[in-house]
């Protein structure tokens, strides 16, 4: 499959139609998706619509956007209005969202046809795509194992060839961990960079939506499209337009490798492929500086202390009087608003809420959240001294390989130290994508390994250029899984 | 683990699902009491570790920011209501919450 640039260039030069693309985008969907499970809901009707109107509209002269006919598939959280957004929850099965979200106005804004949604973690809350209440998606790489999370389905199916393009959200490494374990890119940009209006909140001083694509190059372009104030989110950032970065090489950019990240904990042969990456790096003559980072240490607990707070706020509009499926439970108020949540949420989005009613009650909250929230005061600061002496910061994406699916279902904790190296920058609000650096061998399987580059506050642009002169050296990126080399 | 700890984390999931309004059967309270209490123990290195509390911080401390206060289009009760879980006369419906059922 081309890029999505490259699928945008030939619609606008009318080298193929939208439509064209759209019917193969369907057919590869029809045949591949019944194992790998990426897909939720597709949207087929209207994108046939929108893709006749876009080739129309090209042949009587009207400009193309960027995006122009390219097909987009969208996590489960992000509302793309009369399409169902039940983000991977029993409890909003059937929920159809009345308005689209900023970020997929702005998609359609700029060319693009959304396919449909993608299955995820419910509200976002897993590592492992195994929390939907639907299906478990699976990893292309080998299907026996999971294509992380919580932006499972969008990796998967990005990965799989089957769109060129996702938009997932990311709260402590969503989109980045599973482009990593699915072999492709995946960016988190600064908070506040994208609107967040019509993503359904799980974090909301954490998450952020991020897009998913086979190279860096098309990240820059959804970065692009997407990014700019919003009077429907307070906490964009206004600011002129973000452009493309304007780094042209790799020569004398200083990049800061922290001791922590490549710690106890981390996957010898995944340490391999770091170190081959950091070669790398340096022959295209970058320098590499030893940085020592010690909050990381207590990222993982800080993050999921502060992150199951807000879940716990955010997920209390899931009662079935504002939202959800109403069950009723007795006759009280009380009752009814309790049988509802024990019955349409799933295992994990419970313990998360109960985890985050405990640090937030009375008694505990000083104890728990206030030192959780200094913590991660002292975390963002040791970034903004870091960041006084590099101009990026790299490392493993994740301290493994893909696991099992299964392997970590029953082990809550096991599962939270898969995003150990991701939490960090979504504490500090910092951009960060993580972009293929190679393979392990397991079994008769190759599974990828992701680079996770993490850039200053407000740096996304220069960041993603960075990353782009670093994959355009590689062909880590170029690499299809075995089943999909007809895709 | 004694049992006496069991209770306690027992006793702590019921108080906290309460508070979250999260009905749950006895089998779940069987495997989440323990659960919550790993980790919790697992994560008190985080409060063990760290000094005194600070406020909240916001990531990038942007300057607060307000939209003009002018009206905006809104949606029309056509296109939100048949979100809802039950409605009657243009109106949502919601459970009695004064003088219903215990």
């Amino acid at each position: 499959m081309t890029s999505a640039a490259e699928l945008a260039q030939a619609h606008t030069r009318g080298t193929c139609s939208v439509r064209a693309t759209l019917e193969e985008t369907l057919a590869r969907i029809a045949a591949a998706d019944v194992e790998l499970g990426a897909v939720a809901a597709l949207a087929s009707e209207s994108a046939r619509r929108r893709a006749d109107v876009l080739d129309a509209a090209r042949a009587h002269g009207f400009p193309c956007g960027p995006l122009f006919g390219v097909p987009v598939l969208l996590k489960s959280n992000l509302c793309y209005a009369g399409h169902e957004s039940n983000c991977g929850s029993r409890l909003l099965a059937g929920y159809r969202s009345p308005f689209t979200a900023t970020v997929v106005e702005r998609l359609l804004d700029a060319g693009a046809v959304v396919v449909g949604h993608a299955h995820m973690d419910e509200f976002a809350m897993g590592s492992s795509g195994e929390n939907s209440a639907y299906r478990a998606t699976r990893n292309p790489w080998d299907p026996t194992r999971v294509p992380g999370g919580s932006s499972s389905g969008c990796a998967a199916a990005v990965a799989a060839r089957l769109v060129p393009l996702a938009l997932g959200s990311d709260t402590g490494g969503s989109v980045r961990q599973p482009a990593a374990l699915c072999g492709i890119s995946g960016f988190k940009p600064s908070y506040g960079r994208l609107s967040r209006h019509g993503l359904v909140a799980f974090g909301s001083s954490l998450d952020q939506v991020g897009p998913l694509a086979t190279s860096v190059a098309d990240l820059e372009l959804v970065l692009e499209a997407l990014s700019g104030l919003d009077v429907r989110d307070a906490t964009t950032l206004g600011g002129p337009p973000i452009t493309r970065g304007t780094r042209s090489t790799l020569t004398g950019l200083r990049v800061g490798v922290p001791r922590e990240y490549l710690g106890a904990g981390l996957d010898a042969r995944v340490r391999a492929v770091i170190e081959r990456a950091l070669a790398e790096l340096v022959a295209a003559g970058a320098v590499c500086v030893p940085l020592e980072l010690p909050g990381t240490e207590l990222a993982i607990a800080t993050y999921y202390v502060v992150a199951t707070a807000e879940a716990a706020s955010n997920l209390a509009r899931f009662d079935g009087v504002r939202y959800g499926a109403r069950v009723e439970g007795g006759g009280s108020l009380a009752a009814m608003m309790g049988a509802t949540r024990g019955r349409g949420l799933g295992a994990e989005v419970k313990r998360r809420i109960l985890l985050g009613t405990f640090v937030l009650s009375h008694g505990f909250e000083e104890a728990w959240y206030g030192r959780a929230s200094a913590h991660r005061a002292a975390l963002a600061a040791e970034f903004r001294s870091a960041f006084e002496q590099v101009d990026v910061i790299v490392g493993p994406t994740t301290p493994a390989p893909a696991f099992r699916l299964g392997e970590k279902h029953a082990d809550p904790l096991a599962m939270y130290l898969a995003d150990a190296l991701t939490v960090p920058a979504s504490l500090a609000g910092l951009p960060a994508v993580s972009v293929p650096a190679g393979f392990v061998r397991e079994g008769e399987h190759d599974l990828p390994v992701g680079l996770q580059w993490i850039g200053p506050a407000g740096g996304d642009a220069e960041l993603l250029a960075a990353a782009r002169l670093f994959q355009n050296r590689t062909e880590h990126h170029r690499a299809v899984p075995p089943a999909c080399t007809n895709a | 683990m004694s049992d006496a700890h069991s209770d306690a984390d027992l006793l702590r999931l019921r108080r906290v699902a309460a508070l979250a309004r999260l009905e749950l059967e006895p089998a779940e309270e069987a495997r989440l009491a323990p659960e919550l209490a790993r980790i919790l123990a697992a994560f008190e290195e985080l409060a063990r570790r760290t000094p005194a509390p600070a406020p909240a911080p916001a990531p990038l401390e942007p300057a607060a920011r307000t939209r003009p206060d002018v009206p905006q289009p809104s949606l029309a009760p056509h296109e939100f209501l048949p979100g809802a879980p039950a409605t009657e006369e243009g109106f949502f419906l919601v459970p009695k919450t004064i003088g219903g059922a215990p």
